[in-house]
């Protein structure tokens, strides 16, 4: 073929040319160490780069969430922990009350020890991270525990999870509700002190803690007792209608099913001030100075009325089996069966609804001070009471950190389940996205050796002319 | 013979300076584009006939001749033209490609990512203003790169147009030029010459209209050049027409030509190429960036409009996205909701908005269904209107405002009313009754109902009578409607009575609480139809405790349906043995059976399903009263997309690429991001619905997911680049070789030339030497005269 000047010229360019651009983006790739610089370097290799990028910022978005959660988690886990070791401190201060060995001014100490355990207490269930409330449910920024003027403590929160995504359309709790954690525990049914005589309704109750209840005595009949010259002295615990039995030749007198008791003998120091108890306990004074011993068969009626919390009065009626009490200060209802009530007096009525950590170390704060002034026995029944309500309240709190601990767990896998992945799918990404060095270089080598070859040989065809010879 | 001796060297001296003069202009013109090598012709001379021999008579100049192959030089020509398309295109694109950032996270991609980061961060703690900042800000982040993008996209349009009026201004120039050689080539080729330069000149000229728009030539007889530009004339002979740049009607410039009628549609040469990738690559970008943009936005407000912000719900509201009058009749409250001018389809359905007393948190769900075929303005503004302590209104612009009244507020959240006894029909303490029939009921006009309440000397009778006018049609009365008709009475007012309608039945309650309440039913001719026939002669008397049932969790199934509760018997919470709740669903099936007498604990909460439970207090059930409760339990709050097509609490406003912008109160007042779907601020489950907006499939994206769509439109952009990079390498290869196969022909070789210059030298001694000759022989003639 014949070749013009021109034409060898330009092979002699294209040449160059084409070798120093494979040379050059061979650097290019060299430099930046990236295989696809634009998509159009590689329109399939782009997208599987852009789809796995999705997904390594989806792991990481996965695991900066876990790393958040796990914050929360742990520090409410930590909490926990140390309103465990203060349940079990309290634990121990209550045995110590039990000891029948103790004073009472020891006791009301202990008490005090409790009630300042109480507020550490509150603390830690009002404790935040970054700023945060652990045990509020979804209520984040206000304490979930807000003290009330009576001293009280209630739940602010809501039952509420926050969670957080750990996978797609995964999601994990990360809080465990204060009311779950403080206040789910129920205790057995309702319950009586026993004190009054009075009873569960036929209709059931609602309500929460405890409420005082109190039988007052209204009238007092004592019938043909009156006429023996007996005359009632001091106060009386008596309701009900109950028989008396005075037999004269044996000098004994009895109430209701209550012990045979000896009159006083004339004289006696007691003449003045001579109480009959009943079986039930009821208890009734007379002055028997002006009192002349016959056979004498009768009864005595006491009327009464029955309240709860400091609420309104209702008389005692016969036949009342289920009289509806409220509690003003509570809202509790009782349904109460008064028809064995033969005692006036104040009593503790346990009510079957949630009652909180808090209301429980109230409770045993009170019991240590021995407020009600209850007897030994007594008191030691109620403390006992406490400490398996306290048990029960332990073995909540510790299972709520059992699902704390088992949570963390779960996260803790997730997330280095997730690193692993994200460590796959960076490699992936740099196998699709990144230059294979070896043979990069290799390529540029083998460009710019042929790019010297070219010029080399360019250079001695365009030198070459006939006019070399030409002289 | 000496005459015919000196003339053949002369001839052969005259044909020797020709031929290296022609060499002369070869090696002169050696490096000159488009030139054609030239040749001398050479023919021996006509020969003479003397004394019978033919003398030869020397060597003759025909003339100087280009060596060229026209059909090369066509096929040159079309190749220039899809070169000069492709590289116009190249250029281009390469441009739109380099605007997506693709790969290093700094596109559309890095920008999506982004958002998803700032909802995943906010989801780990809602109520720190920090993270909600950045929230909002990713928001803006990801409109600002797409309305960018669009904005780069749009520009490109208006620099294709300035750029084809540049080029045009060219095209007219060279087509000038080529008229003015047709006249020189005409002229000098009619005098019977070659004019071998002109047509070179004339060529190149060619080539460069070429490489500008796609054109076609036709030599005529005259040796002038006719060009076609599309199949229209754009130089005849000596004469050519002005190529303009002019508006369509969408205000897109096209290429026009001086008479003649309408556009031309360029496809070759830069030109060509230019309009090409206006006209198809960039609006197809433009039309995907713009699907991307309307279904993230739809997907985002569809989960943000029913969320509730920081503050808690609304108490006023408007809509971003304005109702456009479409029938102009001045009137917005006659256009069809579906059709009118929002930038989201409304589709038939229920969606649900709840009124919240701020005070004591009591919620009360309304459900407004939309008929897409039928449902307008008007109707939608109507059914607001309804609902209890709310007001919707149009403001001035066509948006959709809603006023919630002092003391309450509103929202669109699913969930759930924790006090779904707010009417009282269901073990309240009002004495109540209910009927034993759902409606609708066929009430006769003039029938009436009798009641007696307490009061007066014994007690006061009271007696309402129906008219016709109280219902849409008697035969048909329903509950709602005889409760009104009810409650507008006058007698029935005083009487401190109530009418409610409860599950499609209808109930009469005192408005008063506890036992010192009652009522009586006397009767009446309408009391059989209405379901309380059994009922006529009996009191009903209030009780001290009510049943009050509470709801606790929050809504996690995803199906919308309203539960009905009904007592199995009569008696009393937690005392009552064997006394049950049944909860039905809306199509009448028994989903559970609550155990709520001898053995259950008031106030005990008993799971209901679905995340929710429920608890009963201490008051009394009556089944022979007929008491009744329903809970909406909502899985979708709408799923019509009104909130989304008024643009009602969303977080994205706008509906396109150029549009998408963060609302502009949420992004001064990141507070205003409705994190929360139950209203606490540590409630995250609206930040979690939208992060699983990245996994969703999206039917408006055929099907895939966002990101998914995204790396589709980056693939093809690569794939569009490549394509176009290597159609150019291509076809700038061809166009070499062409260009190597026209200088195998027409170009010129230095050697070769030096080796005619050695000829012709050679050729000019001889000829010189044979004058030389002749000359001596005639000295050495005259030397013997």
């Amino acid at each position: 073929m014949r070749v013009s000047t021109e034409s060898a010229y330009r092979r002699v360019l294209i040449g160059l040319r084409t070798n120093f651009s494979s040379l050059v983006r061979a650097q290019e790739q060299v430099a930046s160490g990236l295989r696809i610089l634009r998509p159009s370097d590689d329109p399939t290799g782009i997208s599987k780069v852009l789809s796995l990028e999705r997904q390594l910022s989806d792991t990481n978005r996965i695991r900066s969430a876990i790393s958040g959660g796990l914050t929360f988690v742990d520090a409410a886990a930590a909490s926990l922990e140390e309103g465990s070791k203060l349940i079990a401190e309290v634990r121990s201060l209550v045995l110590q009350g039990m000891n029948g060995t103790i004073t009472d001014q020891d006791r009301a100490a202990l008490g005090k020890q409790v009630a300042l355990l109480r507020t550490q207490l509150i603390e830690i269930a009002n404790q935040r991270t970054a700023d945060r409330y652990l045990f509020g449910g979804t209520q984040t920024t206000t304490p979930p525990w807000a003290l009330s003027s009576n001293g009280q403590v209630n739940y602010q929160g809501d039952n509420a999870n926050q969670e957080i995504r750990i996978g797609s359309g995964v999601t994990i709790p990360i809080n465990v509700p204060g009311l779950e954690i403080f206040g789910k525990v129920e205790p057995d049914g309702l319950a009586f002190a026993g004190l009054t005589g009075a009873g569960a309704g036929a209709t059931a109750s609602e309500g929460a803690g405890t409420s005082w209840l109190e039988v007052r005595q209204d009238t007092l009949d004592i019938g043909g007792l009156l006429a023996l010259g007996a005359a009632v002295v001091g106060a009386s615990t008596l309701i009900g209608d109950h028989a008396i039995v005075i037999d004269a030749a044996a000098g004994t007198i009895q109430l209701g099913d209550g012990p045979v008791q000896s009159l006083p003998s004339a004289g006696s120091e007691d003449l003045a001030a001579f109480t009959l108890q009943s079986g039930g306990g009821a208890t009734l004074t007379l002055d028997l100075t002006a009192f002349t011993a016959a056979d004498y068969t009768g009864s005595i009626s006491a009327t009464g009325s029955v309240s709860i919390g400091g609420g309104p009065f209702v008389a005692i009626g016969p036949g009342d089996d289920n009289v509806r009490l409220e509690d003003p200060a509570t809202g509790n209802v009782l349904h109460v069966d008064l028809t064995s009530v033969e005692r006036a007096g104040r009593e503790l009525v346990q009510f079957a609804g949630q009652i909180d950590l808090f209301q429980l170390l109230d409770g045993i704060a009170a019991d240590l001070a021995n407020g009600d002034a209850l007897n030994q026995d007594g008191l030691l029944g109620r403390l006992d009471l406490r400490i398996g309500e306290l048990d029960r309240h332990h073995g909540n709190l510790l299972s709520s950190l059992g699902v704390l601990g088992a949570r963390s767990a779960r996260m803790t896998n997730t997330s280095s389940r997730f690193e692993s992945v994200g460590l796959q799918v960076s490699s992936l990404i740099s196998e699709q996205r990144d230059a294979d060095y070896t043979s990069v270089v290799l390529e540029m080598s083998r460009a710019e050796s042929t790019l010297q070859l070219a010029q080399a040989t360019g250079v001695r065809l365009i030198q070459r002319s006939l006019l070399d010879f030409i002289r | 013979m000496s005459r015919i001796g000196l003339n053949t060297g002369l001839k052969a001296l005259l044909a020797a300076q020709y031929a290296l003069n022609t060499v002369g202009q070869n090696i002169a013109n050696a490096s000159t584009p488009g030139y054609s090598r030239q040749r001398v012709e050479l023919a021996a001379s006509h020969p003479l006939r003397q004394r019978g021999l033919m003398l030869g008579n020397g060597v003759e100049v025909r003339g100087i001749t280009r060596t060229i192959d026209q059909l090369l030089e066509r096929r040159i020509l079309g190749q220039i033209q899809v070169g000069g398309s492709l590289a116009a295109q190249l250029g281009t694109a390469q441009e739109i490609e380099g605007l997506f950032g693709e790969p290093g996270g700094f596109g559309l991609g890095g920008a999506i990512d982004g958002l998803f980061a700032g909802f995943n961060q906010l989801a780990g703690n809602p109520a720190d203003p920090i993270l909600r900042t950045a929230a909002v800000q990713a928001g803006v982040d990801l409109a600002s790169r797409f309305s960018q993008l669009d904005k780069s996209l749009t520009n490109l349009e208006g620099e294709v147009g300035r750029e084809l009026g540049i080029l045009a201004q060219q095209v007219n120039q060279i087509a000038h030029a080529v008229a003015g050689l047709n006249g020189e080539i005409s002229q000098a080729e009619a005098a019977g010459l070659e004019a071998n330069d002109l047509r070179d000149q004339r060529q190149e000229l060619l080539k460069n209209l070429a490489s500008l728009a796609d054109i076609n030539t036709q030599e005529d007889e005259t040796g002038a050049v006719r060009v076609l530009v599309a199949g229209n004339v754009l130089v005849n002979r000596e004469t050519s027409r002005t190529m303009s740049i002019d508006r369509d009607p969408s205000g897109k410039p096209r290429v026009a030509i001086q008479g003649v009628g309408g556009f031309v549609p360029l496809q070759g040469g830069r030109m060509g190429g230019l309009l090409n990738l206006r006209d198809g690559f960039v609006p197809g970008l433009l039309t995907r960036i713009d699907g991307l943009a309307k279904n993230l936005i739809l997907a985002v407000n569809r989960i943000h409009s029913q969320g509730i912000p920081e503050g808690g719900p609304f108490q006023s509201l408007i809509g971003t996205n304005e109702i456009v009058d479409l029938d102009k009749d001045g009137d917005l409250k006659d256009e069809l909701l579906s059709r009118s001018g929002l930038p989201f389809d409304i589709s038939s359905g229920d969606f649900y908005v709840n009124v919240v007393e701020s005070s004591t948190g009591t919620l009360a769900k309304h459900k407004i269904s939309i008929d897409a075929a039928k449902t307008t303005v008007g109707d939608l503004l109507g059914a607001f209107d309804k609902i209890p302590n709310l007001t919707g209104s149009l403001d001035a612009f066509g948006r959709l405002q809603i006023i919630a009244d002092a003391g309450f507020g509103f929202d669109f959240s699913s969930r759930v009313d924790t006090m779904p006894d707010s009417k009282g029909t269901f073990g309240s303490s009002k004495a109540a009754v209910g009927g034993s029939l759902a409606g609708p009921f066929a009430v006769q006009p003039g029938d009436d109902l009798q009641l007696a309440v307490p009061g007066g000397p014994g007690s006061t009778l009271v007696n309402v009578a129906f008219e016709a006018t109280d219902f849409a049609n008697p035969a048909k009365a329903t509950a709602a409607e005889v409760a009104a008709a009810l409650n507008a009475d006058s007698g029935f007012q005083a009487s401190g009575l109530v009418a409610e309608s409860v599950d499609g039945r209808l109930f009469l309650l005192t408005a008063g609480a506890g036992p010192s309440e009652s009522f009586e039913l006397v009767g009446g001719s309408a009391a059989t139809a209405l379901g309380l026939g059994a009922k006529v002669g009996s009191t009903f008397t209030g009780t001290l405790g009510a049943v009050a049932p509470t709801i606790a969790g929050a809504y996690t199934g995803t199906s919308t349906d309203q539960l009905v509760f009904v007592p199995s018997g009569d008696g009393t919470i937690g005392t009552t043995p064997d006394l049950s709740v049944d909860v039905f669903n809306s199509k009448g099936e028994l989903v559970k059976t609550l155990l709520v007498g001898d053995g259950y604990q008031p106030g005990q909460a008993l799971d209901l399903g679905d995340g929710l439970t429920v608890s009963f207090h201490l008051g009394e059930l009556s089944a022979t009263d007929a008491d009744r409760m329903t809970l909406d339990v909502v899985g979708n709050s709408d799923n019509t997309d009104t909130l989304v097509a008024l643009g009602l609490n969303g977080y994205f406003v706008g509906s396109d690429a150029a549009s998408i912008a963060v609302r502009k109160d949420i992004e001064s007042n990141p507070g205003l991001l409705a994190a929360s779907s139950t209203g606490a601020e540590g409630d995250n489950r609206i930040l979690l619905a939208l992060l699983g907006v990245e996994d969703l499939r999206i039917a408006g994206l055929d099907g895939a997911t966002l990101g998914e769509a995204y790396g589709g439109l980056i693939g093809d952009v690569g794939f569009e680049v490549a394509a176009v990079a290597s159609g150019a390498e291509a076809s700038n290869k061809v166009l070499e070789s062409l260009e190597l196969r026209r200088e195998s022909i027409s170009g010129v070789n230095v050697d070769e030339e030096l080796v005619d210059m050695v000829r012709f030298e050679q050729a000019f001694a001889g000829a010189s030497q044979l004058i030389r000759v002749i000359n001596e022989l005639h000295d050495e003639l005259l030397r013997i005269l």
